[in-house]
């Protein structure tokens, strides 16, 4: 018989409850008085009456509770404000280029939303949204009282504040009463018990200060759902077993509850976190892009080791529930205790690609360089795929990629692209005149340059939405009486991805070698090659691939080439402030653009047009010959401080590599040797069969793909096909033995 | 003369470990999983999905007429690698200096600190080159890098005291317990081979013995029960003995080296059930054994 996890799972999987899922059409604006009101109180009027309307709908077996099953916010933009919606052209993402600004959503009237801002869950636990919501009564007295009208922005966002934290409540209310219905008719004794539980947990949170483990999740999960409903995306959950563990342990402790029971709990919360995959814009499956993050373990704001009970159950629940949900984030540091190391290594021989790896002994020291207060930059989490930000305390926004091939090419194309030949770059010296490898660096950092500073330009030309409701959890909204859109976070940075380093640092050891150093070629005949797509040059392109030093193999040469143009981005980025005061945050994390290639020309790194770039700070795809340790060595080689915005390396594993007790602990050395030298963020895949069939088909994307069984090593890709189906087809373990 | 040198090898000795392959090998074992490694001479390896004919290795051959590769008269030169764009062809067993071998493997020292692991020398057999092997031990001594022999231990005594003297632990392959089906499956009697393990056994050496489990040739109940027995008597030196499956990997290399004549081609794997009887065996003798990166108690 299934356990109750178990037909949760499934029918999370089957799907049936999307049918509750319902569209209604609906307004604020049909209200005069509303229709009057500021912009952030429609906004919270909208928000309200969703959460009014939404069916509510209790599924059998659960013990968290809370589908979404309403979707669109209720109309609250006025026709004039659509008329005069976003007027920035250029920021709408309609060229792909400079004007990655709004990412992933917009409101209406094309202002962006809140996207990977993590939710102050702390500040909900201590005070729920009832005591938030006097916080906010207390500030409004208190600028009324010094003279602030009625009318001004700050009293209007915290009478926002106000009416988005009632509504919450009610729509717990509702669901307690939902709750006591299916109570009064169910016949089953434990059910029942168990509906009548969920009655009194909804009655008292979010609204006040949970009373047990139960509610602290509830508690957590309709903040998470309503933070989404708000128009927010992809929301992450922060150090999740920092804030509920404090509720987990007065249960214990007061014996109300067993650790068994808890971890029920916890799994029950993990399930719902796949609700609704569908709803964002990665295909459901492991890699579902939902950004629903949580980070675990590191060090607390004083500086001590933070794994604690709540660590370790969070890494089985994720095992037992094993969907895509909550995606982990393990924070290591060199006090991390062996016992949370070994667990979270067991995890990832699991195959899900999780827990990743954030490394504190180098993220801390970024952020404080960049001007984090220590309890904070110590206090960090991770938004989105990889993104460090503090969570309740940042409004963090991504500010898309400056892919760095393009500047490669307007170096040799005069500001043009090989491909389309638009001009996008900015002018360029004649290519006869780059004298030495110094000046055809310069040029390609003013190219840098130029991409940073056109980004820079249309992120501060940006028009913001309000979300009084993630605000209002916030540490510094409520103080400020400011709307995140207008800076009431303490930390408003955004992040810039760079995309390609590892194909730059090879493609320009290659012009350094062939054009100044042996004078093969000129940089002329190089743009040639490059533009015919190294036609008739197959010889050209195969020597470079295979005797040119590359990224990744622990080649001092190489690794410090790619460690100048981390630096170069670093610097271009790091110069600009933001509208609302914060720093742009370098980020050497791709997102999927190393995909997104048709239009590139080939590199001289031996690329062909169309081929992929190399994923994050990871070497090329097939360019790492000396396996793991000399890639981290390299990794490790890069200026990562600089990059206050994360670096993160991918790496793979055919199970056989890291099998039994003894797997185990190589892997745990691996990582615990990746924090000692400095890398920041590893993502370790064990391989499926699923891959192996993938690397299969498309070899060149993984010749770096080990496959060791003793003292035989090899690539998989440079096995004859049958065997390679052979590994396919082999259970991983008859292979390990 | 070295074939290879693995970093991230993880299964030749505890932790994570550099491996150092010194080319020859004195057994021809019917199941070599390192073909390239038998020779004591530069061999190229032939990879013809990466050939692009373009015909420069023949441009370059010293050979008469530059001929196709023809491994009877191929002496290892290596013009025709250098000048191969693509890595179709690729010199294997190269004349390196202590030095050459130890940059490479003190990279990963921090690697080894962290898991206990270090360097280990392997073959073809390394006691084939036992100056080049000792010296080598010796410097990752210097480094405080830990230290690993993996021999057949066919060699003479005095030959592999001197290098286990620099080895803080010997992983000691036993195949075959009889001699006759030692000489049939591997070209060489096993009489030296047991005996030098008794003689290192006593000297307390650390040990980990290694059985490769080949279906159909080494993997009867008999043949492990013997060694079963040997090890047993060999006392606590033995830490353990290891398990280790055939596997078909080699397949490939016999085709990139030119060997037409493999006779295991095809041959399956032993199952999982298969070892652990095997392993129960083994155990029966009062040995741990390790298998699939598990240690099995006794």
């Amino acid at each position: 018989m299934m356990n109750r996890i178990e037909r949760l799972r499934e029918k999370m999987v089957d799907g049936a409850y999307k049918a509750h899922r319902v569209r209604m059409s609906l307004t604020v604006l049909d209200d005069a008085e509303v229709a009057a009101a500021p912009h952030v109180i429609r906004k919270a009027r909208a928000l309200e009456k969703l959460l009014a309307e939404m069916p509510v709908y209790v599924q059998q077996d659960e013990l968290i509770v809370g589908f979404r099953t309403l979707f669109d916010l209720p109309d609250y933009i006025t026709s004039e404000e659509m008329e005069h919606r976003n007027p920035h052209i250029e920021t709408a993402g309609r060229l792909h280029i400079f004007d990655y600004v709004y990412n992933l959503c917009q409101d209406g009237r094309g202002y962006g939303t809140a996207n990977g801002v993590v939710p102050g869950h702390h500040n909900v636990l201590a005070k729920g949204f009832n005591g938030i919501k006097v916080d906010a009564g207390r500030k409004i007295d208190q600028l009324l009282a010094e003279g602030a009208g009625d009318e001004s922005e700050q009293v209007q966002f915290l009478k926002a504040v106000e009416i988005v934290c009632d509504a919450v409540v009610m729509f717990a209310a509702r669901y307690a009463d939902e709750a006591e219905r299916l109570a009064a008719v169910e016949t089953d004794r434990q059910r029942k018990g168990e509906l009548e539980a969920i009655a009194k947990v909804c009655r008292n949170v979010p609204g006040n200060v949970p009373r047990s483990f139960h509610e602290a999740l509830q508690a957590v999960f309709f903040t998470h759902m309503v933070a989404w409903s708000e128009g927010g995306y992809l929301v992450p959950l922060g150090r999740f077993d920092q804030y509920v563990y404090p509720f987990y342990k007065a249960d214990i402790d007061s014996g109300a509850i067993t650790p068994d029971e808890a971890q029920e709990l916890l799994d029950c919360l993990f399930v719902k976190f796949n609700t609704d995959q569908d709803k964002t814009h990665g295909k459901p499956s492991y890699y579902a892009d939902t950004g629903c993050t949580m980070v675990l373990g590191g060090q607390t704001p004083a500086g001590d080791d933070a794994t604690n009970d709540v660590t370790y159950m969070v890494l089985k629940g994720v095992e037992t529930v094993r969907m895509a949900d909550p995606k982990l984030r393990a924070r290591f540091h060199t006090g991390s205790p062996d016992e949370y190391v070994r667990a979270a290594c067991e995890l990832i021989k699991q195959g899900m690609g999780t827990p990743s790896i954030e490394n504190d002994e180098t993220i801390i020291p970024a952020l404080e360089k960049l001007g984090y207060r220590t309890e904070d930059a110590r206090d960090y989490a991770i938004a989105g795929c990889w993104e460090i930000i503090t969570p309740g305390r940042s409004s963090e926004k991504q500010g898309g990629a400056v892919k760095m091939p393009y500047c490669l090419e307007w170096v040799f194309n005069d500001g043009a692209n090989f491909i389309s030949g638009q001009k996008w770059g900015a002018d360029t010296p004649e290519l006869a005149s780059l004298a030495t490898f110094d000046d055809f660096f310069e040029a390609f950092r003013k190219q840098i340059a130029y991409y940073v500073s056109r980004m820079v330009e249309n992120h501060n030309k940006a028009e913001w939405a309000p979300m009084p409701f993630i605000s209002a959890t916030l540490d510094d909204c409520i103080e400020q009486a400011k709307d995140i859109c207008d800076g009431g976070a303490r930390y408003n940075d955004i992040g810039f991805q760079l995309t390609g380093i590892a194909n730059m640092a090879d493609a320009l050891l290659v012009i350094k070698r062939l054009v100044y150093e042996d004078k093969k070629l000129t940089l002329q005949e190089m743009r040639d090659i490059l533009i015919s797509n190294y036609e008739g040059r197959e010889d050209l392109r195969q020597r470079i691939l295979t005797k040119f030093a590359k990224f990744g193999n622990d080649d001092d040469e190489v690794d410090l080439l790619a460690g100048e143009i981390g630096r170069c981005f670093a610097g271009e980025v790091s110069r600009h402030r933001t509208r609302l005061g914060g720093h742009f945050r370098p980020r050497i994390s791709t997102g999927g653009d190393h995909a997104f290639t048709k239009a590139f020309g080939a590199s001289p790194d031996g690329r062909k047009a169309g081929e992929r770039f190399a994923v994050s700070a990871s070497p090329a795809p097939g360019r790492d010959l000396k396996g793991p340790t000399a890639v981290i060595k390299s990794v490790a080689k890069l200026d990562l401080e600089t990059s206050n915005g994360g670096a993160n390396l991918d790496m793979m594993f055919h199970p056989a590599a890291l099998a039994g007790n003894e797997g185990t602990e190589k892997l745990m050395a691996l990582v615990r040797t990746f924090v000692q030298l400095g890398g920041m963020q590893l993502q370790v895949n064990v391989v499926s069969n699923e891959t192996l069939t993938e690397a299969r088909k498309h070899p060149e994307d993984y010749r770096h793909l080990v496959v060791r069984v003793y003292g035989f090593t090899t690539y998989f890709t440079q096995l004859l096909p049958e065997l390679q189906d052979h590994l396919i087809t082999r259970s991983e373990y008859e292979y390990s033995a | 003369m070295v074939f290879d040198i693995k970093r991230f090898a993880v299964h030749d000795g505890p932790g994570i470990r550099t491996t150092v392959f010194l080319k020859g090998c004195p057994l021809r074992c019917i199941w070599c999983h390192n073909p390239e490694s038998m020779l004591h001479k530069p061999e190229i390896a032939f990879h013809p999905d990466k050939c692009i004919h373009c015909g420069r290795c023949l441009e370059v051959c010293p050979l008469d007429e530059g001929r196709k590769l023809d491994r009877e008269f191929c002496t290892g030169c290596g013009a025709c690698t250098e000048v191969c764009p693509s890595g179709a062809r690729v010199l294997c067993g190269r004349e390196l200096s202590v030095d050459e071998v130890m940059a490479e493997v003190v990279s990963d020292k921090p690697f080894y600190d962290n898991s206990g692991g270090g360097v280990t020398i392997s073959g073809g057999e390394p006691l084939a080159q036992p100056a080049f092997a000792c010296e080598i031990l010796r410097s990752c001594r210097n480094e405080s890098i830990h230290t690993v022999l993996d021999t057949t231990g066919c060699a003479e005594w005095d030959v592999l005291a001197e290098v286990a003297s620099q080895a803080d632990l010997v992983l000691y392959d036993l195949k075959c317990a009889d001699p006759r089906q030692h000489y049939d499956l591997a070209g060489v009697s096993n009489e030296m081979i047991l005996e030098n393990a008794r003689r290192l056994a006593e000297t307390g050496k650390p040990m980990i013995v290694r059985i490769p489990v080949i279906p159909g040739y080494t993997d009867s109940d008999e043949n492990i029960g013997n060694i079963g027995k040997f090890v047993s008597s060999l006392g606590d030196s033995v830490r353990y003995a290891e398990l280790l499956s055939y596997n078909r990997l080699a397949e490939t290399k016999y085709q990139q080296y030119g060997y037409s004549d493999y006779k295991l081609m095809g041959l399956d794997p032993p199952g999982r059930t298969e070892l652990l009887a095997l392993a129960e065996i083994l155990t029966s003798f009062g040995i741990w054994v390790c298998l699939g990166g598990d240690i099995i108690r006794k």
